[in-house]
């Protein structure tokens, strides 16, 4: 398939109708960021997509310039059209139209997608889907990539054995080699019972074809547990290899590991030290606290105003008491016309002396039991007891504060006042406190900043490994002797296992020889001859099965590294190698001359592997399917220094293959700080040369101002 | 794709069928001069190409058995002739 020239009509901002003549060769379309590269390639791939199975006019596709140029009623088309030659010439086209109602919405119709075929001066139309024939989505897939990265697909075996399965043409040999098996099987059936048959052999044809039931049973066990030792070995020559030349990796991630770990701990003890429970402990206990001090002293003033007031009051009760008192005594002394004396003179002890000797030692009268000296001592005794009795009776006696809640305001107000130097210091302590945590919150916010940093770091250092995971290692400090052990185990059993199957199948060459001649002696002579032809037909149709595969590596192999010379002109290279795995699979190394692998190639030299294999398979299916391919990459180049993208882009132009490049190279900052194409390096290049550029002025937040336009410059 | 006067080619090439049926597979520079052939190996590799061949190409899947049957008896008819 070659294509001659791409038409792309009202899709995103290809307003109206843009053309671009394809070169045989190289066809270079050179714009700046949002200048439209990647909407050619989104609209090669829209009209590539024959897995579309229900119409789609989605108008996410539709120039917004378009929709806004139109009127109410106006109807237009979106279409992307390719015309190719391939066995004549052909057009496919997708395309819907859109019309604008009066309310301003925009419909869709009329979806269609199909293949044109030119006979003569008349255009057939075929199925859209025809084109999956010329060009089907096996080869599409080595085909369109976006950018760099896309081109990474053979870093997974599947790709590479689905590469194989479509290019090797083994897919050819299944129905031929699925027969011959039946074949051989069938034959050996019949030879069966043809011998069974025969009573002359038959019991000796019994026993050794038992036999040779067992040791192809047994053969077939070893060449099984073979299979997957060699995996095995495989698997962990692999692992090895990959640690051994990540050791540098190996180090670098337990290192980076070890930060993580001492971070997310620091992290871990900053997030228990913050605190920041506003509601309760601030709020609650200390904010509003912090006004308290004026409240607490003017409480405290105010209660020892109070605490005066009560005493004064408390003495002038008492005064007032005191008095009523003195005069009822005086009152009580006077009635009986003479000075009394005070009520406990003389003492209790006295008067109970006086009163047993009978004699007042106060007057030194004697004093006879019933008289009345005798009497009135005995009445002051019983008074002065009695006054005694009136005493307690006084502490019950009326009070002025009866709950005295003076006192106890007043207790309070003293310990308040205690605290004073706390209230006082408050928000010093708030403030402390705020200024803390803003601390550790830094603190916090670097650590974090620092585990993004680690953790970057990390998958910087995994990318660059091959594939091996970081539990792989991790692992290698520990699990290393061990997988030794294992591959070493592995390769031993192996060694076994072949030294058996040769015994096993000396064996069973023995035992088939004796039954071909109990065979060739018997009726069923023919029939041995017919199988042994058939079992030798279907081991050559095997072998040329398994050539065919190792051919095409080599021819892959072989081309791939021819256009790896040549896209890294004076620069080293290395060697592509297409290795196949024990369980059939295949795998792409870079190998040095010496045979050592090269683990981590820099990334130019890693999109030149991949394109050089990638025209490697568009030119081995030109030979073997007799069906040309175009390439199509959007910036294939990102990573490469500008010099090599020079000679990048001269030897492609220079390559027998129709390739289409999207990409910025090429664009220098001219003297008006616009940027410009180089025209120096692009005359060097040979092929075909657009420049797309968006339409100015534009409004760079208003899509219906955007327009491409392509300028065909060489 | 593999067309059918190339993998009959490729199968009669295997240097051990030649050795065992005594042939060059030079001689035999396509399918259609395999299936005149006198070598009964050589002529039933040309059977086998060429049926499932023309099946492939009628998008028609392989009758294996009646395919066996064929190419069993045009071993077990012709083949002994060749045998030490």
């Amino acid at each position: 398939m070659l294509i001659k020239r791409i038409t792309i009509t009202n899709f995103r901002s290809y307003y109206n109708t843009t053309a671009f003549d394809i070169d045989k060769g190289l066809t270079l379309i050179i714009g700046d960021n949002g200048d439209g590269k990647t909407t050619f390639f989104e609209a090669l791939e829209w009209l590539f997509d024959t897995g579309m199975l229900m119409p789609k006019a989605d108008s996410k596709y539709i120039s917004q310039k378009r929709i806004s140029k139109m009127l109410p009623g106006d109807t237009d088309v979106v279409r992307v059209s390719m015309d190719f030659e391939h066995d004549g010439d052909h057009t496919l086209e997708r395309s819907f139209s859109f019309s604008v109602s009066q309310d301003g919405q925009v419909t869709t119709s009329n979806f269609d997608y199909a293949l044109y075929s030119q006979v003569g001066s008349e255009r057939q139309r075929l199925e859209g889907r025809v084109f999956e024939r010329i060009f089907d989505t096996a080869i599409r897939k080595y085909s369109l990539f976006k950018g760099e990265s896309e081109l990474n697909i053979f870093n997974n075996a599947g790709t590479i054995n689905l590469l194989v399965d479509t290019f090797s043409e083994l897919r050819n040999f299944e129905p031929y080699v699925n027969f011959a098996e039946f074949a051989e099987k069938y034959s050996q059936r019949a030879l069966d019972n043809a011998l069974a048959a025969d009573k002359k052999n038959a019991k000796q044809a019994k026993e050794l074809k038992f036999e040779l039931d067992a040791v192809r049973s047994r053969i077939n066990d070893l060449l099984s547990e073979l299979k997957q030792k060699q995996a095995e070995a495989a698997n962990f020559t692999t692992l090895l290899e990959n640690l051994e030349q990540n050791k540098e990796a190996a180090t670098q991630i337990k290192s980076v590991n070890d930060r993580l770990e001492s971070l997310i701990e620091k992290r871990d003890r900053l997030n228990a030290i913050i605190r920041e429970d506003y509601t309760i402990k601030l709020l609650d206990e200390m904010w509003i606290l912090c006004g308290f001090e004026p409240i607490a002293r003017e409480y405290g003033e105010k209660i020892n105003a109070l605490r005066k007031e009560k005493k004064r009051q408390e003495i002038k009760f008492v005064k007032e008491q005191g008095a009523q008192q003195a005069i009822k005594h005086i009152q009580d002394t006077l009635a009986n016309g003479a000075v009394p004396l005070p009520i406990h003179v003389p003492d209790e002890n006295t008067m109970r002396e006086m009163l047993h000797d009978h004699i007042c030692k106060v007057c030194g009268r004697e004093a006879p039991e019933g008289s009345d000296a005798y009497n009135f001592m005995k009445a002051r005794l019983d008074e002065y007891l009695e006054s005694l009795k009136l005493k307690d009776e006084d502490q019950d006696e009326e009070k002025l504060f009866v709950y005295d809640f003076i006192t106890e305001l007043d207790k309070r107000a003293t310990l308040i006042h205690n605290d004073m130097n706390f209230f006082a210091k408050l928000p010093q302590t708030i403030s402390d406190a705020i200024e803390f945590y803003a601390d550790r919150k830094h603190e916090l916010q670097v650590i974090e900043a620092n585990i993004a940093v680690a953790e970057e770091d990390k998958k910087k250092i995994l990318a660059q490994t091959q594939g091996v995971t970081e539990e792989q290692l991790t692992a290698a400090y520990t699990d290393i002797s061990n997988w030794w052990n294992l591959k070493s185990d592995a390769e031993k059993r192996i060694i076994q296992i072949e030294n058996r199957l040769q015994d096993e199948r000396a064996t069973q060459a023995d035992l088939q020889e004796k039954y071909d001649k109990i065979s060739l002696d018997s009726i069923a002579s023919a029939m041995v001859r017919t199988g042994m032809a058939l079992r030798k037909i279907h081991a050559a149709f095997e072998s040329a099965k398994q050539q065919n595969k190792r051919d095409f590596l080599d021819s892959l192999e072989k081309i791939a590294n021819e256009y790896l010379q040549k896209l890294n002109v004076e620069d080293f290279t290395g060697i592509i190698r297409l290795a196949e795995r024990p369980d059939g699979s295949a795998i792409i190394e870079l190998r040095d001359s010496n045979g050592i692998r090269i683990f981590n190639p820099n990334t130019a030299l890693k999109t030149t592997e991949y394109m050089s294999i990638l025209f490697a398979v568009s030119e081995l299916t030109t030979i073997k399917r007799d069906n040309d391919y175009p390439l199509i990459f959007d910036a294939p180049t990102s990573s490469f220094a500008s010099a090599k993208e020079s000679d990048f882009f001269r030897v492609i132009s220079r390559v027998n293959k129709q390739t289409i490049i999207v990409t910025k190279s090429f664009l220098r900052e001219g003297s008006n700080g616009k940027n410009e194409v180089d025209t120096s390096k692009v005359k060097a290049l040979k092929g075909t040369v657009y420049r797309i550029d968006k339409v100015r002025p534009f409004d760079n937040q208003d899509l219906s101002t955007i327009q491409t336009v392509a300028l065909k410059i060489k | 794709m593999i067309t059918k006067d190339l993998m009959f080619k490729m199968i009669i090439s295997n240097a051990k069928l030649q050795a065992d049926y005594k042939y060059n597979a030079e001689d035999y520079p396509d399918c259609a001069s395999g299936l005149d052939c006198d070598n009964a190996v050589v002529s039933a590799i040309a059977m086998i190409v060429n049926e499932i061949s023309a099946d492939l190409a009628k998008s028609k899947s392989v009758d294996e058995s009646t395919l066996y049957k064929k190419v069993f008896n045009h071993l077990n008819t012709n083949l002994i002739v060749y045998v030490d």
